[in-house]
């Protein structure tokens, strides 16, 4: 599992580390060890004309992921729309961040 | 590569439709102690999912387990995914997910280096060399006892790269069919080099639809295609 994060609650984690910069530099700082990559994968459902499922509310982490994806969004969308490939880095960023905060 | 609307991500992370995925690729022998260790603490904290209950989590729009799921994935269909990673798989219980670039595991012996080389698949250094680098398909027959089979085109192809119908059948319907003989079940999903998901190539989308497969793997999402009745996968919580 990546070695990102310190602190001892996945909300506090997320906090702590929304001033981690640019996405390219928080990813080159995860991918020290390339194997056993956390990821997000947002969940589409297609089977019906490609609408997207309902929103629910949110749970995972609360507030401090969401704002760290907008916040981590602003910079990417500096340059315009992002790939897909550049999303997968900021839910990349977020899960590994996750994944050590939640494995405490 | 294509665009994407960044507000639909910054949605989902919002609603929690989330799913967590860890992304394994090469399991040589070398690499064994660090695996287990990982696969270890996945486990104490998670449940990892299999295919029943992903498609639960679809179907029901509720995840039924004590901890929240996460996937374990292993890309590329290595020989020492069976001969190192399956065995730890075994003694720790955990069901995992294999994506299969089928064309690799035909490739003879003696070329599947130059063949992992010229495809964009990765070898580590103690593998160079090695008398074999693929799975053989008894082994992905043997790994479809416990795990998820999923291809990973034929040649671990990008979809970009998919355009003609020799195409479709080499990366996308050939898959299918070769893993169905193999193991007896159609594949559970499909993924491309690079990631891309379906949504930008319609000639590639409906080929993928046509074949069969249930899910397609993105770097960023995972999409269902299957027609069974809608129902939205519930935000996930934090593990314990």
């Amino acid at each position: 599992m990546s070695d990102a994060g310190a602190a001892q609650q996945p909300g506090a984690d997320l906090r702590a580390e929304a001033d981690l910069g640019p996405v390219t530099s928080a990813l080159a700082r995860l991918k020290r060890d390339r194997e056993g990559v956390a990821m997000f994968l947002v969940l589409e459902d297609l089977a019906t004309d490609g609408e997207p499922a309902a929103e629910t509310g949110p749970e995972l982490d609360g507030p401090a992921l969401a704002q760290l994806t907008a916040q981590y969004g602003r910079q990417l969308m500096q340059t315009g729309e992002p790939t897909e490939r550049q999303v997968a880095g900021v839910l990349e960023v977020l899960a590994a961040l996750h994944f050590n905060g939640a494995s405490r | 590569m294509t665009q994407v609307d960044f507000d639909r991500y910054t949605s989902a992370v919002q609603a929690g439709r989330l799913l967590r995925v860890v992304n394994f690729h090469n399991t040589a022998a070398g690499a064994a102690d660090g695996l287990r260790r990982h696969l270890v603490q996945l486990r104490r904290d998670f449940v990892i999912a299999g295919r029943a209950e992903l498609d639960d989590l679809f179907q029901t729009g509720e995840w039924h387990g004590d901890r929240p799921p996460v996937l374990a994935v292993f890309y590329e269909g290595y020989a020492n995914h069976a001969a190192v990673a399956a065995p730890i798989l075994a003694e720790l219980d955990i069901t995992a997910w294999f994506f299969i670039p089928t064309v690799f595991i035909d490739v003879p012996l003696a070329d599947q280096e130059a063949f992992a080389d010229a495809h964009s698949i990765d070898l580590v250094e103690e593998e160079r060399g090695a008398e074999r680098l693929a799975l053989t398909w008894d082994e992905v027959a043997e790994l479809a006892q416990r795990h998820v089979i999923a291809a990973h085109t034929g040649t671990h192809e990008q979809i970009t790269e998919i355009r003609t119908d020799e195409d479709l059948e080499r990366e996308i319907f050939g898959p299918f069919r070769r893993i169905l003989a193999a193991t007896g079940q159609p594949p559970a999903a499909t993924a491309f080099l690079g990631g891309s998901g379906l949504g930008d190539a319609p000639l590639v989308d409906a080929a993928v639809r046509e074949a069969g497969y249930p899910y397609v793997f993105s770097n960023s999402r995972l999409q269902r295609l299957t027609s069974v009745p809608r129902l939205v996968p519930a935000p996930i919580g934090n593990p314990r």
